[in-house]
Parts: C-alpha cells; structure tokens; sequence
C-alpha cells in the first residue's frame, strides 16, 4: 500500500502574488492583505444547561474564557475566541499544537460539541487607513470605530458572502470567508481595494 | 430597507436574514383527532393582512438564529422583535 502525506495548502496559494497594486500615490497603499495561514480554528457550541461548565472548561485549556456577551472576543497573546452566535464560539490560533486536543482534554461532549473546522476557512487580514471604506463596499454593518469596536468580531453578509469580521484594531479587520469562496473573495476585495491602491504582504 | 433587531446581534439590516414564513398559523397537533383539512389549513390558508403581522425570520449570514418579527406589512416598520418562542401579542391560540 502507498503511504500518502497530504500537507497543508492555504486557499489562496495559487493566486497569491506580493507586491503592490492599483492607484498607489506617495508609495502608501491605502489597504495591506495579508493571508492568515495555517491556523488551528476550533467550533465550540455548548449546550444551553452545560454553557458555564463549558465556559471555565474553554478557560482552562485556552487561558481565556470566551464571552456570552455578543460579538465580543476574548484573546491571549495566542489564542482568540470569536462568538459567532449564542452559547457558540471560533477558538483560533496559529498552529503549533493540537488545539482540538487541547480543548478536549478539559471538555467533553456532555458540555458542547467540538468540530475541528482549521481547513473550513480562508482568513485574510487587511489593514490600512481605506480597509473599513473596502469593507463598506460589500456590507451593510456600521463599521464606524465608535460602533464596531477593538475586540469585536461581526458575521455578516460581505460581499454577498457569508464573512466574519474581526475587529483587531481601528483599520485593522480579520476576514473569515469559507474556503472554497477564498478565491473569489480575494478577487472582488482586491478590486475593490484598487482605488485605494494596496499591497499583499507575505502570508503569514 | 428593512432592519431587524436580532435579539443576540443587535440591529442588521434585512440582507443578512432569510424569511421563514408565517408565524400566526399554530402547527396542528399530531393525535389522531387531527384532520388532513386542519394540515389543508395551516399549510394553505393565509391570511393576509394589512398591518402588523408575525413573520419568522432566519438570521442565516449572522448568528444563525430563529427570530419572529412583529412587522406592519403596509409601512414596513419592524414594531418587534424575540427569539422563536416569544410572544409578541397577535398569535392564533
């Protein structure tokens, strides 16, 4: 029998291309992409009778408890926890460990149900004084510092995909878009973005 | 446009939700006294109304829950907003 090893492929390896791009004035793009690669993304969703049980649980293997407050996420200096929707959370970090593991060893299904999702999505990171302007080409949410705050993240519907956004900081947005919509996102945010003029940076 | 305040998300505009039908109408039970005229009725027989009405609403591109919406189907004003289960006045018994 052959023995295969499939190694990781980030969604947009065969189109990702650094450098700059569009109407660049004075050699200051006005967004940077930057896909997120390789990350460990971990959906937890507690049972209703079980959520502070699975709340310290989460905690306990992450070093934060993740927030029933919506929209809120609560982060280490590795780790996030993203609420996507009641009782249910994103647990994302860079890969450098079994993160499902983890979770699981201070959790069990009796409290929530734990899918490992790592290779669901395509994150893209954008920064830039233009990124929320980009970003309210395609979304109806108020991206105004003042309601979309530091910390926060949003599912939403962008340009007519299913995204997160996460709020890392003023003029700085993680995008979750499923995988195989990674692609065609990276296409209409990257034209959207011409005007502005923009960069791709090295994935990170 | 039509916004909706989701009871866990806060107030988002319609294109993230999907409509998911009539919320007056009660499932009819399943005991055998139940008629294929009362499932006639509830699956076909809407009322249409010219005013406040409850609608089921999916907030499908959010936080994937169930809302029922209290709206006027003359002005489009969303007058109220609950989970699934919720009262909000206008329910057949």
């Amino acid at each position: 029998m052959v023995e295969t090893t499939v190694s990781r492929r980030a969604a947009l390896n065969e189109i990702y291309q650094t450098g700059d791009f569009g109407d660049i004035t004075n050699n200051s793009p006005g967004v940077i992409f930057v896909e997120r690669r390789a990350l460990n993304i971990i959906h937890v969703a507690a049972w209703e009778e079980q959520v502070d049980t699975a709340t310290a649980a989460i905690e306990q293997a992450i070093g934060v408890k993740p927030s029933r407050t919506a929209c809120k996420v609560m982060s280490t200096d590795v780790t996030s926890a993203l609420w996507i929707g009641p009782d249910r959370w994103l647990i994302v970090e860079k890969e450098s460990r079994d993160l499902e593991a983890v979770i699981r060893k201070t959790m069990n299904t009796e409290m929530a149900a734990i899918t490992d999702q790592s290779h669901s999505r395509c994150v893209i990171s954008l920064s830039g004084v233009e990124a929320s302007n980009v970003l309210r080409k395609g979304t109806t949410l108020d991206l105004d510092a003042a309601h979309f705050k530091t910390g926060e993240a949003r599912t939403t519907s962008l340009f007519h995909m299913n995204a997160i956004i996460h709020c890392v900081e003023e003029n700085h947005f993680d995008i979750y878009v499923a995988r195989s919509f990674g692609q065609s996102f990276f296409e209409v945010i990257t034209h959207a973005s011409a005007e502005f003029g923009y960069r791709i940076d090295s994935p990170i | 446009m039509i916004r909706i305040n989701c009871p866990w998300c806060g107030e988002r505009n319609m294109v993230e939700f999907t409509y998911g039908g009539d919320a007056i109408n009660k499932y009819p039970g399943l005991s055998e006294e139940t008629t294929a005229e009362q499932y006639f009725e509830f699956s076909y027989l809407r009322d249409n109304p010219c005013g406040p009405h409850l609608e089921y609403w999916h907030h499908v591109n959010g936080c994937r829950q169930w809302v029922k919406v209290k709206r006027d189907t003359l002005t489009h004003e969303v007058l109220a907003t609950g989970p699934a289960d919720a009262l909000l006045g206008g329910e057949k018994e």
